[in-house]
């Protein structure tokens, strides 16, 4: 079309998603950590040492010292930055979180968007498997297949990935359904719209946005399903660093040096509530009903 | 009925069952129960005119819309377009069959996607059906349908939640009459709409009818806006039709006790005529369509029942030329003022 | 709402204070409600006045939008404060100001001496408790009745508001009952403490013509017999030219006019009451007359336009409506209209649109002149 258009449903979104204070500094936060990951290489080495590698020529001095200003967060027993590790395990954390969802919300669309939009038979089927899949208590479910297919990194999104699809099928198709109701769905058939018009041009868009918001949420989850796995010994294998392997190691000495464990559970912790945040906000924001509440 | 040369849409005995009991099992058991939504509903429309159809909420009004355009799927009986049967058309024909039959939503809300500007919505059955593949071209055509409809040409990337209900039916409207179809189906087109609004949509829904011949099937509950729009109104009561006429004979001498009734009951804004009119009002609620009475489906409401009712159900059949009723003892004002009870 | 300790009261009711001289049953001064929200001050209620006795039923007509319900809202003090916020004027029942009430008063005025019946009757009756329970509810919190008397009187409500085997459906659940059936156990709840006022706020417009002949005719009889007044809230004009003594015409916040049903109907002298008059589909029998409707839309009630709020729609607007909010003219008979012109009589009869009593005194003067 020749001019702008005024505001967009997306625009306006965006409007009350910046007046939700905690939704944004959720998603700084997010930013934040996303810049240190992806920028760690090029910095954290040279000032912090290696995530992995102990120091061995002052291993026993080095060993779990308190947070100063040289090593803020302390170091542990093999005399590695605490800190440097945290940096490392976001990276892990951020993978693994956006990884994992990544898979579950294409195989949930697909799964969602089929029953939904066919229903009968498809439906029956799809949301049976889905209830399948829900009624085993999901961690154990996902160390079950990690037992199967063996641990580390790789494996770990694929299981988190393909185990979390039923709850985000779930909601796309609860979505779609109620989309459907619509009169547009109607009057585009009416028109003599093909499915895939339906589908792309106005169901799609307007079921959407559940996801989105289910899939950051998501994101909080998959990223403790990880600590979880690697805190059990099922998931990263050592040396590499993981939030979940740190608290892992640093339990032991809890009492006595307790940074060891409490610097990555307040990493997890944050992560994990910003992006609750981000997506309570995004879930308000995109809420078409609300424009005309 | 109408010579034939002049007839647009002709329904021929048309029913739709909605099951009930949802699930497998419930739905293939053999006492599955189901809604008479539509029960054996004749009637034509010729081209250019408006027919009402009218009555209660839950009286098959709308399903019978929607089976006409097959949005719904009718269970049995004919819906001839220009001659050829739309319920066993292929999706080929059916598409074509768009072309020339279009729908107005009651919900000015839910019926435009708020994810399309209102320029994407009035523009989508154009390029649909290919017509005008020149983008600017198109752009030019919804404009000038946006000027026409009353809505400022200007505000065609704006998004349907700028717009008030009235404007919002209005960008529905527009999208009707894209295609110039000669049917448009619009059902309970202004009941969501305030009392000065609707008059605005009413009046356009007019002076579109005069400039394109377009044929209305205006389906609605409120009696005076239906009279005000048709030449000929129909009167549906529990999925059956029970009369109907030219609007005049109609309006002025119903022979359903039914429509007299409904006719009666509408409160007119005049506390003279209010005053001095003798009322009839019906006791009880109408039935389930789940379990719809024997015999006539309005017995358990009638004033002046008979015996025969309940057993016999009374056909569909012409009292006066061109005045079809479907009632027993079918004649102008059937309820004398001896059976009205005292108000 | 329902549970533990019902708490009897012992209070002097309000409905037992006699009428202090001078006062009506019920008056709103100048009632002003605002709503501050993100997008401005939404002027809801802007200058509503009007008196109410026993025994008299007010019908305020307006378009969606216009503050007809909000303005029973806040009589009823169930307005959200904040967003909400009364900006001025006063409501007096029997006297006492409803707006400075503590709120353990209100609840003693609030289904005791006024009650309200609302829109839906689908989702105004809690679906999880029996009908016997709900009706019983506010007996027993306003009366201080008995878990078995108020049953009694719940079945008593129910047969007097005709629904026909009253015993058995009181340990019913909503479910159970139609939404004509439903709107008549509403009517039945808002009676059952034989209440001053009943605000009805479009109490049929959910329903089917039929059942709405009911449910008008029930709430006429319901009057006669206990004498409370009504306040019915509603879009539609046909309904109260049915049961209204008084009407007053509301729109943006605003009455635009005010006066019994004779005035509105058959001298009304305000332009918006005209419109809307002239936008109804007339029952004709003869021949169908066109609708002339009102241009434009309501204007945003955030953003209201200088002088009059009706300036923009109106076919006679002038610069002077443009620019200043127009006075209130009244008779001597207390019908008032909001409008720089309503007082000149040649005005009001050169555009004022017909009724059948001007039509019917125009075919006597034709007949006259001929004879």
């Amino acid at each position: 079309m020749k001019t702008r258009p005024s505001r967009t449903l997306w625009g306006d979104a965006w409007s009350r998603l910046k007046r939700n204070k905690l939704a944004i500094i959720g998603a700084i936060w997010i930013l934040l950590m996303i810049l240190v990951a992806l920028t760690a290489d090029l910095w954290v080495p040279q000032t912090l040492g290696s995530p992995t590698e102990a120091d061995s020529t002052v291993m026993k001095s080095m060993s779990r010292l308190p947070p100063s200003l040289e090593h803020p967060f302390g170091t542990d027993t093999l005399g590695r930055d605490v800190l440097c590790r945290v940096i490392y395990g976001a990276r892990i954390s951020l993978a693994v979180g956006v990884l994992a969802t990544a898979i579950s919300t294409l195989i949930g669309l697909v799964a969602g968007a089929l029953a939904a939009y066919n229903g009968g038979w498809w439906d029956t089927i799809i949301m049976r498997t889905a209830d399948i899949f829900l009624a085993f208590p999901y961690t154990l479910f996902v160390i079950a297949m990690l037992a199967v297919i063996g641990p580390g990194i790789q494996n770990v999104f694929i299981a988190i990935g393909i185990l979390g699809w039923p709850s985000i099928a779930r909601v796309f198709r609860s979505a779609i359904l109620s989309v459907k109701e619509n009169d547009y769905v109607d009057a585009a058939r009416a028109m003599g719209a093909s499915n895939a018009r339906i589908i792309t041009r106005h169901i799609f868009p307007n079921s959407v946005a559940s996801v989105v918001v289910y899939a950051t949420m998501n994101i909080g989850g998959a990223i403790l399903t990880e600590s979880a796995l690697s805190f059990l010994g099922m998931g990263v294998v050592p040396p590499d660093p993981s939030w979940g392997i740190m608290i892992q190691d640093g339990q032991t000495y809890l009492a006595t040096e307790p940074w060891l464990m409490i610097m990555p559970g307040i990493a997890i912790l944050t992560t994990v509530l910003a992006f609750t945040l981000l997506g309570d906000g995004l879930r308000d924001a995109l809420d078409v009903k609300m424009k005309d509440a | 009925m109408m010579a034939d040369s002049n007839i647009l849409l002709r329904v021929e005995h048309l029913s739709k069952e909605f099951p009930v009991d949802s699930g497998f099992i419930a739905k293939h058991s053999k006492n599955a129960r189901s809604v008479h939504a539509v029960n054996d509903v004749s009637f034509d429309i010729a081209a250019g005119e408006t027919f009402g159809l009218v009555g209660e909420s839950g009286c098959g009004k709308s399903t019978t819309g929607r089976c006409i355009m097959r949005l719904t799927e009718p269970t049995s009986g004919k819906v001839l377009f220009e001659g050829k049967d739309v319920a066993s058309m292929s999706k080929k024909e059916l598409k074509a069959l768009r072309r020339d039959m279009q729908f107005v939503f009651q919900d000015p809300y839910a019926s435009l996607n708020p994810r399309m500007t209102i320029g994407e919505i009035v523009s989508e059955p154009l390029i649909i059906h290919g017509t005008m593949p020149n983008k600017d071209e198109r752009i030019d055509f919804v404009r000038g349908l946006l000027d026409v409809v009353g809505l400022n040409p200007e505000h065609i990337n704006r998004y349907p939640h700028e717009f008030s209900g009235g404007q919002r039916q209005r960008v529905g409207i527009a999208r009707a009459f894209a295609l110039r179809p000669k049917l448009i189906i619009c059902d309970e087109p202004v009941s969501a709409l305030d009392v000065s609004i609707q008059a605005q949509v009413l009046n356009l829904l007019s002076d579109l009818q005069q400039e394109y011949g377009t044929a209305y099937l205006f389906i609605a509950h409120d009696l005076s806006v239906v009279q005000h729009i048709s030449d000929r109104v129909a009167v549906m009561y529990l999925g059956n039709m029970m009369e109907y006429s030219d609007w005049k004979t109609l309006y002025a001498q119903p022979c359903h006790p039914y429509t007299q009734s409904l006719l009666s009951a509408v409160p007119i804004p005049d506390p003279d005529i209010q005053a001095s009119r003798n009322r009839i009002i019906l006791r009880g609620d109408p039935p389930s369509p789940i379990d719809p009475p024997s015999g006539c489906p309005f017995h358990t409401r009638c004033p002046i029942a008979q015996a025969c009712c309940s057993q016999e159900k009374p056909e569909l059949r012409e009292v006066l030329p061109g005045h079809f009723c479907a009632c027993h003892f079918a004649e102008p004002n059937p309820i004398k003022e001896s059976s009205i009870e005292v108000v | 709402m329902f549970g533990f300790g019902l708490k009897k009261r012992n209070k002097v009711d309000l409905r037992d204070t006699p009428i202090p001289e001078g006062h009506h049953l019920l008056e709103v001064n100048d009632l002003k409600m605002y709503f501050h929200t993100q997008d401005g001050v939404v002027k809801a209620v802007n200058g509503v006045s009007y008196t109410l006795d026993r025994g008299e039923t007010l019908g305020v007509v307006g378009e969606s939008g216009s503050g007809k319900s909000v303005t029973s809202l806040t009589i009823m003090g169930l307005i959200e404060m904040p967003p909400g916020k009364v900006e001025g004027g006063d409501v007096l029942y029997r006297g006492k100001s409803l707006i400075t009430m503590s709120e353990e008063e209100m609840e003693g005025v609030r289904g005791n001496d006024i009650a309200m019946i609302f829109q839906d009757p689908m989702t105004s009756l809690n679906p999880v408790y029996t009908i016997g329970r709900q009706l019983s509810e506010g007996m027993r919190l306003h009366k201080g009745m008995s878990k078995k008397e108020a049953l009694e009187r719940s079945v008593e409500l129910l047969r007097m508001v005709g629904i026909p085997n009253p015993e058995q459906r009181v340990k019913e659940y909503p479910h159970e009952f139609s939404g004509g059936m439903r709107q008549r156990v509403m009517i039945a709840m808002a009676l059952a403490c034989d209440p001053d006022i009943l605000i009805a706020d479009e109490p049929t417009t959910a329903l089917d013509v039929t059942i709405q002949a009911q449910i008008i005719e029930l709430m006429e009889e319901m009057q006669e017999k206990n004498g409370n007044a009504i306040i019915m809230i509603t879009h539609d004009l046909g309904v109260v030219a049915d049961i209204a003594d008084k009407i007053m015409v509301m729109y943006a916040g605003q009455p635009v006019e005010f006066g019994t049903r004779d005035e509105i109907f058959y001298n009304p002298i305000h332009p918006y009451t005209w419109g809307l008059n002239r936008s109804i589909p007339e029952p004709a029998i003869d021949e169908k007359h066109p609708l002339t409707p009102i241009k434009g839309n309501p204007p945003s009630l955030v953003d209201l336009p200088e002088g009059c709020s009706f300036a923009p729609r109106c076919p006679y607007a002038t610069d002077l409506c443009r620019s200043t909010v127009p006075p209130v003219h009244t008779t001597e008979t207390g019908h008032y209209a909001k409008c720089h012109y309503c007082n000149d009589a040649e005005f009001v009869a050169a555009n004022a649109p017909e009724t059948s009593r001007t039509k019917l005194e125009g075919a006597k003067q034709k007949k006259g002149g001929e004879a």
